[in-house]
């Protein structure tokens, strides 16, 4: 900028110190600035709570992504546009003083439309491509694995962030 | 690319200098996207561990839970009464207290084999209740019932039943399985 500055003193200076004897010469050109805004992008879950309920010990409950205690989410966002979508693969689960937590392994699947009917299996970090009218469907499930026998009983709970981005 | 050009003057006379200002400004811009947006949700993740459910059983005449008809003669109907019988079989049912479970066991009746091909019929009789003192007062229980386990977490099932011998029937020793599940 100082450079400009500058360069634009001299200019008017010379003019002045000639008496404009000389012919001018200029030329410009036109550029166009451009920029393109894009929908916002949001990711919105049916239900804030993934719940398995009662599972008894020595039991391997599993929640499958698209059943009825799934949760679903809506992407919205810009049309045709492709998005990162990032979870955590495993979550753990606390539970009551002195218990092993439990390890949560999520399932996740994913479709450009609202049915899991050919709904893929989505790994994180994969490339999701909304839909034309902007939209992606995502359904939450997983597992807990094998529960011990010996594993105390009470209430278990952890978190899980599913993350969309363009 | 934007490209500011200051383009210089050429003097005819007086001065000298031939200068050429030219100031150029680059400024590049990607075709894509230059400010990224990222959402999240965060979903709470619930379980609630229970006890495993159990059954154990115990009682009848050997204290294993093994129903014994004992002799029978042949064209009799013998009958363990599940409510009346000391030797009737017990099956214990061990949970979270107060929770809800399904109960099922062989059902209609269970065939006994002498091992030779002859069989006899047994059909059971099976009475339930949560206080392991009330055999007595117990009452009938079909397969495939939902009861509650008691406040310690416990049911009882009494197993008596009967076995029609016919006449003609062929002499020897019977035996076959029954079994209850416990589900929850």
């Amino acid at each position: 900028m100082k450079k400009l500055m500058l360069g634009l003193t001299v200019l008017s200076t010379l003019l002045v110190a000639s008496q404009l004897t000389f012919a001018q010469s200029s030329a410009s050109a036109n550029v166009t600035v451009q920029a393109k805004v894009i929908a916002a992008l949001s990711i919105t879950p049916t239900s804030a709570t993934l719940n398995f309920g009662e599972v008894a010990q020595g039991t391997s409950p599993a929640i499958l992504p698209g059943s009825a205690s799934s949760i679903a989410f809506t992407v919205a966002g810009e049309p045709n546009h492709a998005a990162t979508l990032t979870y955590n693969a495993t979550a753990t689960l606390n539970g009551p003083n002195g218990s092993t937590p439990l390890t949560f392994t999520a399932s996740v699947i994913g479709n450009t439309t609202n049915s899991t009917s050919g709904a893929a299996s989505l790994s994180s970090g994969t490339s999701i491509t909304l839909s034309g009218s902007g939209n992606y469907y995502i359904w939450l499930g997983g597992s807990l694995g094998s529960i011990l026998a010996s594993q105390t009983t009470g209430q278990y709970s952890g978190a899980l962030t599913i993350t969309v981005s363009y | 690319m934007i490209v500011w050009t200051l383009k210089g003057l050429w003097l005819n006379k007086g001065l000298a200098a031939k200068g050429a200002l030219s100031l150029l400004l680059l400024w590049t811009s990607t075709a894509g996207i230059v400010y990224c947006q990222t959402k999240t949700s965060t979903v709470s993740v619930l379980a609630s561990v229970v006890q495993s459910i159990s059954v154990s059983s115990s009682g009848g005449a050997d204290g294993q839970g093994n129903l014994d008809f004992g002799i029978s003669v042949v064209n009799r109907t013998v009958t363990i009464n599940p409510n009346t019988s000391p030797n009737a079989s017990v099956f214990t049912v061990t949970g979270a207290a107060g929770h809800s479970f399904t109960v099922t066991y062989s059902n209609p009746s269970v065939i006994m084999s002498d091992g030779q091909g002859n069989t006899l019929t047994f059909i059971p009789s099976v009475v339930g209740s949560s206080s392991s003192s009330s055999q007595g007062t117990a009452a009938p229980v079909s397969s495939g019932v939902t009861l509650t386990l008691s406040s310690t977490g416990a049911y009882y099932f009494w197993l008596g039943g009967s076995i029609q011998v016919p006449n003609g029937q062929q002499e020897g020793t019977y035996s076959g399985t029954f079994s209850l599940t416990a589900t929850y």
